[in-house]
């Protein structure tokens, strides 16, 4: 007889079946005390984690002000189209990125050097990476203080030294109060970069150097044909994030010029942040998700083929 | 020949360090100098250390308070993240249930996905619907994300404990949380303090999101915010030295704590490194 013959009232007496009200329990012995104790977290991550995501989503297709909201459908994608304020400050943060080429040869310069048995090496250490663990937002203003064209501290040294004849204008000339950011983001991330550098190089096995040294390889050569291949997955993974995390951060400008002079130095993620915090009378904040949620997809692109890329390199 | 090379390994690791101090120095030892020996330049060292400058800002402008509300802020946003974190790492490593890919799916997909500071306008929307902004106790749950990157850090601590320890465990009669909170959180000691001492830092120096949800309510300003609105505040250059006292009373700590508790933090920051 096929089981689905069997009337619903008798299904109960086949041994092989249980009832819900039997397999609820044993569930929850089995799986209850992981839900219960992941309860909290998850709630957690579901608030704010998980829904400011769906918020955007959601807002990309309406026009919210803060009181107001009605469905628009794609009128946000098509304002963003045009909106050349946005697709500037896309380029601004792709150049902002570039710091990544003063900063990560510094940091492994830096490495290397510290990686050899010396005195000092902690003290030194420290040093490099104290610019990471001060506030950045504090940092920012002391930067805004020295690179001040009246009494900042930097112009005055420079005049004395003689190497400028009238006060530099930093913050206020747009390529320079955009290098200024950039130099300002270098010193402030080289030193965990080193770091990060730090912990590939201890990860090459020593006797490789032992190796190497009875074979007479020395300086250079020890860098270029040990260090640098051995350390390649490593490098790979510095290089990426700290490109993908500079290209999702607004750097110092925040505070060092806000978007000044004339959105010269507003990359998109500070130009995001104008959207909700800017402090302007007409707001649509499902403007700002839309925003947001493309330069998310863009983000998104540039991780998938940096890795499609490195995979690639990696069957060779 | 090795000698040379080191003579210019220090030299140049001593140009480099100088740079990197110097502003640092500039802040510190400017918070104690006048006014007038601030604008008019000169050495490092103040010619008169004026201790009054403390005074003045931590009583005459509040910062005590903004430095209450910090240190509140990082340490209820680092205990909730270091207890959540070892909660979910423990119930990850140690219990397969239904759905877990799913969570683990969704975990990792929001790591990729950077909204950046979009996603403090829901967040501040919620927090004034329920008046989470009103108080600085809960003003921290909101930095909470609960599941993050340092799940894996957790889970792949507590894998690398060794299953002998439950087993023992289930023997003497501990239940799945009494083993959680009698045998697991005293040996992941180590990697909680670690996680607490790197998110008590990061959200001591956290400027934009406090900077976001006190826009209504100044009495929760955190030190960070406070500094920055003081550049707005004095008339022009008439406060650089207090600025840079205020400056200075926020970076303090974090230094003090990185001097004291140098390896674990960079410990902490390394593992960073391997978790990419």
């Amino acid at each position: 007889m096929k089981p689905s013959a069997i009337p619903a009232s008798n299904r109960s007496d086949d041994p092989n079946r249980m009832r819900w009200t039997q397999i609820a329990p044993r569930f929850f012995k089995k799986h209850g005390h992981a839900y219960l104790m992941l309860l909290v977290p998850v709630i957690f991550f579901a608030l704010f984690s998980v829904y400011p995501v769906i918020w955007a989503l959601k807002y990309v297709f309406y026009y919210y002000d803060g009181y107001e909201l009605h469905y628009t459908g794609l009128t946000n994608f098509k304002r963003l189209l045009n909106d050349t304020v946005f697709w500037k400050s896309l380029g601004k943060q792709a150049i902002f990125s570039l710091k990544i080429f003063i900063e990560l040869p510094l940091a492994f310069t830096l490495a290397l050097i510290l990686h050899t048995r010396m005195r000092g090496k902690n003290f030194f250490r420290a040093i490099f990476i104290m610019p990471y663990i001060i506030p950045g937002s504090t940092m920012a203003l002391i930067f805004y203080v020295l690179l001040n064209p009246y009494n900042g501290e930097l112009n005055r040294m420079l005049l004395s030294l003689g190497w400028i004849d009238k006060p530099v204008q930093f913050l206020t000339d747009d390529r320079l109060a955009f290098l200024s950011g950039m130099m300002i983001d270098a010193w402030q991330f080289f030193g965990v970069n080193m770091l990060f550098f730090l912990v590939g190089l201890s990860s090459i096995p020593k006797d490789v150097y032992e190796s190497a040294d009875i074979d007479g390889a020395t300086g250079f050569k020890r860098v270029r044909y040990i260090a640098l291949p051995m350390m390649g997955r490593i490098l790979q993974v510095i290089l990426f994030l700290s490109m993908l995390n500079t290209l999702k951060s607004m750097g110092p400008y925040l505070v060092l010029t806000d978007g000044g002079p004339n959105h010269a130095t507003e990359v998109t993620f500070l130009y995001i942040f104008h959207q909700f915090f800017g402090g302007r009378s007409s707001v649509n904040y499902g403007y700002g998700a839309t925003v947001a949620v493309v330069t998310a997809v863009f983000l998104l692109i540039v991780s998938i083929i940096y890795f499609r890329l490195t995979k690639r390199m990696d069957y060779h | 020949m090795v000698k040379i090379v080191n003579v210019f390994k220090y030299i140049f690791l001593t140009i480099a360090a100088t740079v990197t101090i110097w502003p640092i120095l500039f802040v510190v030892l400017g918070s104690f100098k006048t006014n007038q020996e601030l604008i008019a330049g000169g050495g490092l060292l103040p010619k008169k250390w004026m201790v009054s400058n403390y005074a003045e800002v931590w009583g005459g402008m509040d910062f005590s308070f903004y430095f209450f509300n910090s240190f509140v802020f990082a340490c209820i946003a680092a205990i909730l993240s270091a207890l959540l974190g070892s909660m979910g790492g423990y119930v990850f490593a140690r219990s397969d249930f239904p759905g877990k890919r799913l969570l683990y799916a969704l975990v990792i997909g929001l790591l990729f996905i950077s909204l950046g500071p979009m996603t403090l306008f829901p967040k501040f929307e919620m927090a004034v619907n329920w008046g989470l902004n009103s108080n600085i106790f809960t003003l921290p749950l909101l930095t909470a994300t609960g599941l993050g990157a340092s799940l894996f850090l957790y889970e792949g601590y507590i894998k690398s404990l060794g299953r002998e320890i439950d087993e023992a465990a289930v023997v003497d009669g501990a239940g799945y949380y009494k083993r959680y909170f009698s045998i697991f959180l005293p040996l992941m000691i180590p990697i909680i303090s670690t996680f607490f001492i790197i998110e008590f830092v990061a959200e001591w120096n956290n400027y934009i999101f406090p900077l976001v949800m006190t826009i209504g309510n100044p009495q929760l300003k955190t030190i960070t915010v406070a500094v920055v609105e003081m550049r707005s505040m004095g008339d022009g250059a008439a406060a650089w030295n207090l600025l840079m006292t205020g400056s200075s009373i926020s970076i303090i700590p974090v230094l003090i704590v990185f001097v004291v508790m140098n390896r674990q933090i960079v410990e902490g920051l390394s593992q960073g490194a391997v978790k990419g």
